[in-house]
């Protein structure tokens, strides 16, 4: 090898080195950058000359951001699911407007007027409980449709987010097909939409030879593919006016099971559905048990009872339509405690008084509260159960975020090594230089001396 | 092992979690509760709010209870007023039978049956907040009132009844006529009309005739005495269950509701504990580096 040889691969290896440094020092400069994965120097020897070069590239593990992914999906869903539920469940069981707690107040006053049952007194007690237990499943009720329609807003949110990762994921994927940026940045920033992606919803992603990432529903609805990507569509084309969500003219509301859209739909058209449905059907047992004791009664004046409750007109939720009948309401009197016809008589007073701890007919065997209890549980163990599969799933993505880490992730120690490494090779090498550089000035000064 | 910056920020999810788990031991010692959403039991909650039903039915009862003593303290005292005005009546006229043909004597007699007559008639119609105790179910009805010169019931033949406890109830009211009448031609109200006249115009024999319905009210306002006592026991025995249901399910609304003090003490000591080395690993994490010995 000549001399000049010498320099070049002393050129070559003083490049290298600097590439090391210059890694090393991205990787620094990385290190709380969301998505960024570390990258890594190849130094080889680059030809028979003994050559030095550098190669630079990424430690993205494809695999375990896949496994990511999707734990990522069902743990943000269940977590979503829990927070929303825990919200619900606070309405339930607030104390002293509960329905169980008024339910209650409204069979003592039933109970009180049959121990007086030609008391006026009585009587306005039994109306103005009646109300307060009518209030209490129309605030209910209201509580459970507004946390419904409050999610409802908040899928529509998330939809306007997936949209707008959609359309940026496609525009990297744009510049990775015309090859304009760092290849490895773009993978970076693919990552990073992928898993923003993955937290609203349950997509699957297609990589293709080419670089680009494409994105499905879990169907197979494409949301981008190469450099396009479509919208997702929140029409008000739901049941009650709730958002409907249609992917290329294909309704995908049923579809999206996964990430925070799944949570919120779920919670939207499952649980909270299943739980107003319960309500209605208490409130109608509450109407039907309550009216037929009623009219089977007389009233003080000797005329037949008329019905106690009634539905407010046009409102379609039986819980949130329950009232007194307002002549019950403008005059007490109207309160019919006598079985018998006699203005003394207590019978119907008694009847309805029992109905806290005797089943209506109809009712499944159940007694009003029984039922409304099944409610408490429903909500409390569907609270329990998100939390605990949330809790679950935090387990295994803590572990998968660790593998994970440890493959992409930037290590201080790690760099500080490096730095030094590439230091100490770098001034070995510029010593090398200097000493073929002297050696070739001496040559040179020799030359010109003869 | 490598410690990357996703390792330092993660740990604050450890904190997070410690600082979660003391928080609940905190909350669970400063209200004395370990249920504070259905979620934390869900089947806890479930028998709790079947333990709050069983204490309001049982509160329910023991206010009925409350009016039924009332009233019952209210017959009582009618019952023995009966009772003493109608062994009046028979000891004045058995005292006035003898000088009948004094016409002052019968006149006076007459007099003083007269006042218990109103006495018990009064005592008859007797009411406690509107209502009639001796009417039966009619109670917004006097029991008897004078109509056409003739002491006439106006209630009916149906007691009313109030649950004490579960599966028993007890009345509330007396039928009037069972204790004025019974299976007797006419009312004591009636017949002491009549005896006044015999003691007015000096009628012996008519006098003497009508004593046997006197002392038949007499036994009958015994009988109502007698079944009343048994009445009030009931009620004291059902009180008791009551209360003692009551309680019971309360002390079952504790058990389920209440923390187990000395173990969320030891739960918020863990949880401070696990928080304290939480937040050291994470400062010695963030504080030492390789760069911090090449320097």
């Amino acid at each position: 090898m000549s001399l000049l040889n010498s320099l070049g691969m002393a050129t070559a290896a003083l490049d290298a080195q600097r590439r090391g440094l210059e890694v090393t020092g991205r990787n620094m400069a990385n290190l709380n950058t969301p998505g960024y994965a570390r990258r890594t120097v190849s130094i080889v020897s680059g030809d028979a000359e003994g050559f030095t070069a550098a190669r630079v590239g990424s430690t993205r593990d494809a695999v375990l951001d896949t496994r990511y992914r999707r734990e990522l999906q069902s743990a943000v869903k269940d977590g979503v699911i829990a927070d929303e539920l825990r919200a619900v469940e606070g309405r339930v069981q607030s104390s002293g407007t509960s329905i169980d707690t008024r339910m209650n107040a409204f069979f003592d006053a039933w109970s009180m007027l049959a121990s007086q049952p030609s008391s006026t007194t009585a009587r306005q007690g039994v109306v103005a409980e009646g109300r307060l237990l009518a209030s209490a499943f129309v605030d209910t009720q209201s509580s459970f449709e507004d946390a419904r329609q409050g999610i409802d807003l908040r899928i529509r949110t998330g939809v306007e987010t997936l949209n707008a990762l959609a359309r940026e994921l496609a525009l990297v994927n744009e510049s990775v097909l015309t090859r304009t940026g760092n290849p490895d940045d773009l993978a970076d920033r693919q990552a990073q939409i992928l898993e923003q992606m993955s937290q609203l919803a349950d997509v699957r992603v297609v990589t293709q030879a080419d670089g680009s990432r494409d994105v499905t529903t879990a169907t197979g609805v494409s949301l981008v593919a190469g450099d396009t990507s479509t919208a997702i569509l929140a029409s008000s084309g739901g049941v009650d006016g709730l958002a409907q969500l249609t992917l290329s003219g294909v309704d995908v509301t049923g579809d999206i099971t996964g990430g925070q859209l799944g949570g919120w739909l779920s919670v939207r058209d499952s649980q909270l559905p299943d739980y107003l449905a319960q309500l209605d059907a208490l409130a109608s047992s509450v109407i039907t048990a309550v009216n037929a004791a009623h009219e089977a009664g007389t009233t003080m004046a000797g005329a037949a009872g008329r019905p106690f409750f009634s539905l407010a007109a046009g409102v379609s939720s039986t819980a949130a339509a329950l009232q007194v009948n307002p002549d019950v309401v403008d005059d007490p009197s109207l309160v019919a405690a006598s079985a018998t016809g006699t203005v003394g008589d207590n019978g119907t007073a008694k009847a309805i008084a029992d109905l806290r701890t005797a089943a209506p007919t109809g009712g499944g065997g159940a007694t009003l509260l029984e039922a409304w209890s099944a409610l408490v549980f429903a909500v409390g163990n569907d609270t329990r159960s998100a939390e605990a599969q949330k809790e679950t799933r935090d387990t295994v993505m803590t572990q998968l975020a660790h593998l994970r880490d440890q493959a992409v992730g930037v290590s201080l120690d790690d760099e500080a090594a490096a730095l030094m490494r590439y230091q100490r090779a770098f001034e070995a090498n510029a010593q090398y230089f200097a000493a073929i550089n002297d050696t070739l000035m001496t040559l040179m000064t020799l030359v010109g001396g003869r | 092992m490598r410690i990357t910056a996703d390792i330092r920020g993660g740990n604050l999810g450890a904190i997070h979690a410690a600082a979660a788990r003391t928080l609940k031991a905190r909350t669970q010692l400063e209200t004395g509760k370990r249920m504070t959403r259905p979620s934390d039991d869900p089947a806890g909650a479930r028998q709790l709010l079947a333990h709050q039903t069983t204490v309001a039915a049982m509160g329910s009862y023991e206010r009925a209870t409350s009016v039924v003593l009332l009233r019952q303290g209210m017959l009582e005292r009618v019952s023995e007023n009966l009772l003493t005005q109608l062994t009046d009546v028979l000891n004045t006229t058995t005292g006035a039978l003898g000088s009948l043909q004094d016409g002052e004597a019968g006149v006076r007699a007459a007099i003083a049956v007269g006042s218990l007559r109103d006495g018990i008639a009064s005592d008859l119609n007797t009411s406690v907040q509107g209502e009639y105790l001796f009417s039966g179910s009619e109670a917004t009805t006097p029991a008897f009132s004078k109509q056409g010169g003739q002491w006439v019931y106006g209630g009916d033949t149906a007691k009313v009844h109030v649950a004490i406890m579960p599966g028993r109830e007890t009345p509330i009211s007396e039928v009037g006529s069972q204790v004025a009448q019974g299976t007797a031609s006419d009312n004591v109200l009636n017949t002491l009309e009549s005896l006044i006249t015999a003691l007015d115009t000096g009628d012996t024999a008519t006098a003497r005739s009508l004593l046997p319905a006197v002392n038949d009210a007499i036994a009958r306002v015994i009988d109502m005495q007698n079944r009343l006592g048994v009445e009030q026991a009931a009620v004291a025995a059902a009180q008791q269950r009551v209360t003692t249901e009551r309680t019971t399910a309360l002390s079952s609304q504790s058990a389920l509701e209440e923390a187990d003090l000395v173990a969320a003490a030891l739960a918020l000591n863990q949880s401070d504990t696990a928080y304290r080395a939480a937040l050291q690993a994470t400062g010695i994490l963030n504080q030492t580096s390789l760069l911090d010995f090449l320097r």
